[in-house]
């Protein structure tokens, strides 16, 4: 198969666009495009500061790589979470965002977790009640927590994380099968500030599917961490990207089209605001007033401390 | 050799060279949409023809939790 623009060997081809390209114009094409998209759905700006959060995996790398091309300014965050699972992932994770931040000179922020919380987060998820089952959920709160914390202290404009479109379409295809409205009208390549203890969330690669993710790191040489999390094995996101694969394999362009299709619906206002009990105050994913949490400053949804906050006092209480 | 060496992750599968990677990948069952594969490093499409005595190795591309 040969690149649309050159003619050379390509190295990948892309069924859903009709468009098969060689190394050399494959990270070009991906870094104008994510610069339509960050236009597209105004992201942001050249003037304003971001905040890449990295994980050490090829989405967000290949993001902060592709956006440190683009000439903006991009700070990198890692947070180290304490998950070793026999194969030292944590350390493996950090060490793969130290290095590519070294390669090109940019300021990672690195967070230790455990050493803030007194736990790793697998410690934490056995004595909890919302890590009963699995670790991931505490670890997704305490992500989002610790990552809200250094965007507003460090008075970033932006958050951008690395979420690829299969990430979005398994999101929607689970949202859709359970109908949870609200999820559905907040999922989107922008999420706005809605209190002030958060800062706007954006989604630069939302519209590249995960091989493609895959292989720009690849191209580039961007050395990721190639093991998956110990605990997201067996996961149901996992499960729905499988499934949603298997749609792709029989029908190229699947994927990309559910999730666009779905953004133009909600363009056209085909999703309702949750309702809320009253006007103009900020509002949860189910439609909830944001109240302030006295212990962090950040966003809850009851009075009182957030689900991070109550979290680490019961396990100081216990 | 007639065989080409498939290799993903820990496994090994072996297919007859001449195959195209399309036809081999769905011979052994693996969805050629969660995958990229690389000969010598290099990525390479899926309608290129295995050759003798070759590995191909495969790059999972399904992340997340």
């Amino acid at each position: 198969m040969k690149c649309r623009k050159c003619g050379k060997k390509a190295v990948i081809n892309m069924r859903q666009h009709k468009l098969a390209l060689c190394a050399e114009h494959f990270p070009l094409w991906m870094v104008e495009q994510t610069q339509r998209f960050i236009e597209k759905y105004r992201m942001f700006s050249p003037a304003d500061r971001v905040l890449v959060a990295v994980s050490g995996g090829k989405d967000s790398l290949s993001l902060w790589d592709i956006l440190w091309q683009l000439g903006y300014a991009a700070d990198g965050v890692y947070i180290a979470l304490g998950i070793d699972g026999g194969i030292g992932y944590s350390q493996k994770s950090q060490e793969s965002c130290e290095k590519f931040a070294a390669q090109r000179n940019l300021k990672l922020i690195v967070v230790d977790a455990p050493q803030q919380i007194g736990l790793t987060i697998p410690e934490l998820a056995a004595i909890t009640q919302r890590g009963k089952n699995k670790p991931c959920s505490v670890c997704g709160l305490t992500k989002r927590h610790i990552l809200d914390q250094i965007a507003r202290e460090g008075k970033y404009d932006v958050l951008a994380t690395g979420h690829n479109l299969d990430d979005e379409a398994a999101v929607l295809f689970g949202n859709t099968l359970n109908w949870n409205v609200g999820y559905l009208y907040r999922q989107s390549p922008v999420l706005p500030a809605r209190h002030a203890g958060l800062v706007r969330k954006v989604k630069p690669l939302c519209r590249f599917y995960e091989r493609e993710m895959a292989a720009y790191a690849l191209v580039r040489g961007i050395e990721y961490i190639y093991e998956e999390c110990p605990h997201a094995v067996g996961s149901t996101t996992i499960y729905y990207k499988t499934l949603l694969n298997q749609l792709e394999a029989d029908r190229p362009g699947a994927k990309l089209s559910f999730y666009l299709a779905f953004l133009q619906a909600k363009e056209k206002g085909l999703f309702a605001q949750p309702p809320v009990n009253g006007e103009g105050e900020a509002v949860g994913a189910a439609g909830e007033h944001l109240r302030t949490c006295p212990g962090c400053g950040g966003p809850t949804t009851v009075e009182g401390l957030c689900a991070f906050c109550r979290m680490v006092e019961k396990v100081k209480v216990g | 050799m007639e065989t080409v060496k498939i290799v993903i992750r820990n496994q090994e599968y072996e297919v007859k060279s001449g195959l195209t990677l399309r036809d081999a990948l769905a011979k052994l069952g693996i969805n050629r949409e969660s995958v990229l594969a690389t000969r010598e490093g290099e990525l390479i499409t899926d309608d290129e023809i295995l050759r003798p005595g070759e590995t191909i190795r495969l790059i999972a591309v399904i992340s997340g939790g």
